[in-house]
């Protein structure tokens, strides 16, 4: 048949296989019923119940063939537990065999003799099966693999807690199951007594090899015997070949833990040579049932546990469906022990060393020459004791087949001293693995170099010689096809960068450290030079306008050329009826008092000298009425300066403070309309419209003129538009700051302002006009003047010195 | 509640623009003027309080500067209780009270005021004497220029005004700042004009709301 392509991984796969040997997908999609069973369940999606009998074909061959075995080894128990109610030996220890006992039963199995006389078990004619020499491979599912067939309970091995016979003798070095001797008291190794009843036992079983089916109840009692339900399945099996047991072909007494027992010789020896003669060509005689003639005439020189194993090991492999376990199936643990050692190890078949010798045997002889058994040393105590049966009763030259037979756990406590080679043997045949190769956890799991203590209750103690778990035992042997087939490809762990990628990292790891880097801060050189010009400075002004003021120089002239809005400002003022009444407006601030106040100062003192008119003050300024009392109450500290003081204005006769006026530029709109509404009271809390100076002023309009005194320019724009359509013909003349009278002008030329007077330049010239009258701008003129020029000259030298100082800088920046 | 705020903003500015051009809605106007001083001045306590909570909770954590801030509130709390006094006093006790404003007044606030503004003079000083090194373009040589102009023309000299710089010093302020007040004063004129017109059909909303 051609080979099936892998429909997930693509690779080739034979088309015996079921599943890719890869990727373990099926190779073939199911069909009918079971279309579609293998897809995985989908997130939210229930899984459909349904009975196991319906994927029974989905399933592995090797859980479809274990189970099958399963459903007849029940009814063979069920048949068996029906023929034989042999009682259970009392055991005083655990039945360390137990596992054993799950073994195919197979009512054909009889127990060895050696064995039968220690567990008491009856024991039953053997049946020849050729055993097969193919690696099992527990995953796989061989049938033998995963089936213990329970026995029958007469053929169960013994129990873990079953004393062994004490009727073997002892024969020194070896344990007394192995050596034979009798229990003492107290004693309660099981397979001492049990070998030793084995060996004790020197009546040939005279049972004909029956089949498998048939129990042996002519093979002669030898001694106490476990039951059968104790015995293991191999073991009842070996019984019942033993029954038509066969010479036992010449085994080589290479590394033979009992060589030295040079009596134990002869009767394998002999052994050997009659199952030689045995042996089918297709099976082992032993197996099949045609050693039974043979084994009669061993069987008077060869012990009864020694018959058991004195069966040829099977020529050629066994067909794979058989329905009875028997000797062919072998337990699982007893064949993967025996033949080889560890997974990545060639199939370990020996080479026979004649035609005639069973492969099973060989591969015993393989096992003994040094390849790794598949179980480890159980009892390393009982390296030098001679196994249960006694040099009479064995020939010597069978006394390896003998012990070869053994199952390994038995031949591990002979072989002990082995141990040590198992790691030797295993080490020259593990591949060469760097430790770097494997991971650090893999690593740490392997065993160290020293000689490891085999667990006893281990019923698996394969040791692992290869691969990544070499030194693990109970490691799951590898199926044919599972093997790595190539070396797993090594990966470099360098980076493979190019040039220019390096060139870009090492950029990026430029600018990431120079984020990092501090930024050295200004030079404290640079600071100190900014804070003394500055300090430099206001010393300078201060020494200079402070020695003019107190000088009272007077050097310095007044400004001439009265301006067109002074003029006419002077106009105005000169134009108010005699005690007229005048509001006047305080919106500055008192920053700018000192401006302020001398540049109001003339025109008052002009208007109140002429015309002595009774005054309003309000503001919208919170400080306007504390500003307005501290002007019409101040006397200027001047020499011959006119103050308003000397006016003797008094509130309440000859001027009024409303206080201040809220709302802003609401409020003035609504002082414009009704100012009694407005602003009702004075600072005073005083009715303010029934007062001297506003005595029949209802409303705007009947004021003579508006003076506003002000430092910006939205106040005065407040107060001419807001008042524009209640004061009709009410002039008003504005009395600002330097900064402000730009802004105003405007309104001056559009007629709506009559007259300007700003700042002190604007008092100045105002005050050439009241002769003989000086005021605060003429003491204050000098230091204006001198001031200024300073202030002139330092900003023309300081800027064309630092205007070279950049040019070279930035010459200097742009030359580097 | 979004539309409502709207449609208040919206109906009592109408109103008042309608009162310019119908004399009938005048009384309307003025009441509605009234309404918004009182909100005025309710709008300046507000702002007090304010300035009490934030002084308040910076004394209470006790961040830096904390010492001014409590300066502060002492400060605006004796200045209010004497106001208060005076408000409430009549005959003598008025009398002492304004002698007492007055004092804070000469003593405290003008004098600090016009400190500050001092410093201001040294400062702009020093800034037009380093401009030159900063940046270097036609407008800052200009500025610079103009400015020492001005100030040359506003002093005179013991023989008189300054002979060229007074001249340009007139012509400077009455020809070139006041077209530039002009411009300013007409942009801010129909500025006024725009945000009105917005505001009263609802494009701009600076009373909240989107």
């Amino acid at each position: 048949m051609p080979d099936i392509a892998c429909p997930v991984c693509g690779e080739i796969n034979s088309s015996e296989h079921e599943f890719c040997q890869h990727c373990q997908s099926r190779l073939n999609p199911l069909t009918g019923s079971l279309k579609g069973a293998d897809a995985p369940i989908q997130p939210g999606q229930f899984p459909t119940k349904k009975n196991t009998a319906e994927l029974e074909p989905i399933l592995p061959q090797w859980l479809r063939d274990a189970r099958d075995n399963a459903r007849k080894s029940a009814e063979e128990q069920a048949s068996e537990a029906a023929q034989k109610t042999q009682p259970q030996p009392n055991a005083s220890t655990p039945d360390l065999l137990a596992g054993l006992q799950l073994q195919g039963a197979d009512d054909e199995e009889e127990t060895p003799d050696w064995l039968a006389t220690i567990t008491g078990v009856k024991p039953k004619s053997k049946k020849v099966e050729a055993e097969p020499t193919e690696v099992h491979w527990v995953e796989l599912g061989k049938p033998d693999d995963v089936i213990q067939k329970e026995e029958a309970p007469a053929s169960r091995g013994i129990t873990a807690t079953q004393l062994p016979s004490r009727d073997a003798p002892d024969e020194g070095g070896l344990p007394s199951w192995l050596a034979g001797t009798p229990v003492e008291d107290g004693e309660t190794d099981e397979l001492t007594a049990w070998l030793r009843q084995a060996d004790t036992r020197e009546q040939p079983r005279a049972n004909p090899p029956a089949p498998k089916a048939e129990p042996a109840p002519d093979a002669p009692e030898a001694g106490p015997v476990p039951s059968e339900a104790v015995l293991p399945d191999w073991l009842k099996q070996m019984q019942a070949d033993q029954s038509a047991a066969q010479a036992l072909q010449e085994t080589p007494k290479e590394q033979s833990p009992l060589a030295d027992a040079s009596s134990d010789d002869d009767w394998l020896k002999s052994l050997q040579q009659q199952s030689t003669a045995q042996v089918s060509p297709e099976m082992p005689a032993w197996l099949k049932g045609d050693a039974a003639s043979l084994l009669k005439e061993s069987e008077a020189e060869v012990p009864a546990w020694l018959k058991s194993s004195a069966a040829p090991p099977p020529a050629e492999e066994e067909p794979p469906a058989q329905e009875q376990f028997d000797l062919g199936d072998v337990p699982d643990w007893l064949k993967a022990a025996a033949p080889q050692s560890s997974v990545y190890e060639e199939a370990a078949s020996p080479a026979p060393a004649a035609p005639e010798t069973p492969e099973w045997l060989l591969s015993f002889q393989s096992h003994e020459s040094g390849s790794t058994p598949a179980f480890a040393a159980e009892s390393p105590g009982e390296t030098a004791q001679v196994p249960a049966f006694t040099e009479e009763s064995v020939p010597a030259a069978n006394a390896d087949n003998l012990f070869t037979e053994l199952p390994d756990w038995l031949n591990a406590g002979v072989r002990e001293p082995e141990a040590p080679s198992f790691a030797a043997s295993a080490a020259p045949k593990e591949e060469a693995i760097s430790p770097g190769e494997l991971p650090s956890w893999v690593q740490a799991m392997r065993p160290v170099e020293t000689p490891m203590t085999p667990s006893s209750a281990s019923s698996d103690q394969t040791l692992e010689t290869r691969g990544a778990l070499a030194g693990l035992q109970g490691v799951l042997p590898a199926a044919p096809g599972m093997e790595p087939l190539s070396k797993p490809k090594a990966y470099s762990i360098k980076l493979q960068a190019s040039e220019e990628q390096r060139a870009h990292a090492a950029l990026l790891e430029q600018i990431l450290a120079a984020e990092t880097a501090p930024e050295p801060i200004a030079s404290i050189p640079f600071l100190i030079v900014q804070r003394s010009l500055r300090w430099l400075l206001a010393g300078l002004l201060l020494l200079v306008l402070f020695a003019v003021l107190f000088l009272r120089t007077g050097l310095f002239t007044l400004p001439a050329g009265e301006s067109n809005s002074i003029k006419d400002a002077r106009i105005t003022t000169e134009g108010i009826p005699e005690k007229a009444p005048v509001l006047v407006v305080f919106d500055y601030e008192p920053a700018l008092a000192g401006e302020m106040e001398a540049a109001a100062a003339p025109l008052f003192d002009h208007m109140i000298l002429l015309k002595h008119p009774n005054l309003t003050f309000i503001s919208t300024s919170p400080t306007g009425g504390l500003l307005a009392e501290r002007f019409i109450s101040r006397r200027f500290d001047c020499i011959q300066c006119v103050s308003p003081a000397d006016f003797n204005y008094e509130s309440n006769i000859s001027y009024v403070n409303l206080g201040y006026l809220a709302g802003g530029l609401t409020g003035v709109r609504a002082f414009a309309e009704n100012p009694s509404t407005a602003a009702p009271v004075d600072i005073n809390r005083a009715n303010a419209w029934g007062s001297a100076p506003l005595q029949g002023v209802s409303s705007l309009s009947q004021f003579a003129a508006i003076l506003v005194i002000t430092d910006n320019a939205e106040s005065a724009r407040t107060w001419i538009e807001q008042t524009e359509a209640k004061r009709g013909s009410v002039p008003v003349v504005m009395i600002s700051s330097a900064q402000a009278a730009p802004m105003i002008q405007p309104y001056y030329d559009s007629q709506q302002v009559k007259g300007i007077v700003s700042g002190l330049h604007g008092a100045a010239i105002f005050e050439q006009s009241n002769p003989g009258r000086t005021g605060l701008a003429r003491a204050y003129w000098d230091a204006y003047s001198i001031g200024m020029l300073l202030a002139a000259a330092l900003v023309a030298v300081g800027g064309i010195w630092n205007l070279a100082l950049g040019i070279r800088e930035r010459k200097t920046a742009e030359g580097k | 509640m979004r539309v409502v705020t709207v449609v208040i903003a919206i109906a009592f500015g109408v109103m008042i623009l309608a009162g310019y051009f119908i004399p009938a809605l005048s009384d309307v106007q003025t009441l509605f003027l009234n309404w918004a001083i009182i909100l005025t001045g309710a709008a300046a306590l507000a702002g007090i309080f304010n300035l009490l909570s934030v002084h308040g909770e910076k004394i209470r954590r006790r961040e830096k500067g904390s010492p001014y801030s409590a300066l502060l509130i002492l400060s605006l709390l004796m200045t209010f209780l004497f106001s208060l006094a005076q408000g409430l006093s009549n005959g003598y006790m008025r009398l002492l009270l304004n002698d007492v404003m007055g004092t804070i007044l000469n003593g405290v606030i003008l004098p600090a005021e016009a400190a500050l503004m001092s410093i201001l003079a040294v400062t702009l000083l020093y800034a037009a004497i380093r401009l030159l090194r900063r940046r270097v373009d036609l407008m800052s040589v200009i500025f610079l220029i103009t400015a020492a102009v001005v100030m040359f023309g506003s002093a005179t000299l013991p023989i008189g005004n300054m002979p060229v710089f007074g001249a340009l010093r007139s012509w400077i302020a009455e020809v070139l700042a006041i077209g530039g007040a002009r411009g300013i004063l007409i942009g801010v004129a129909l500025g006024t004009l725009t945000t009105g017109l917005r505001v009263l059909f609802g494009a701009d909303r600076p009373y909240g709301g989107k």
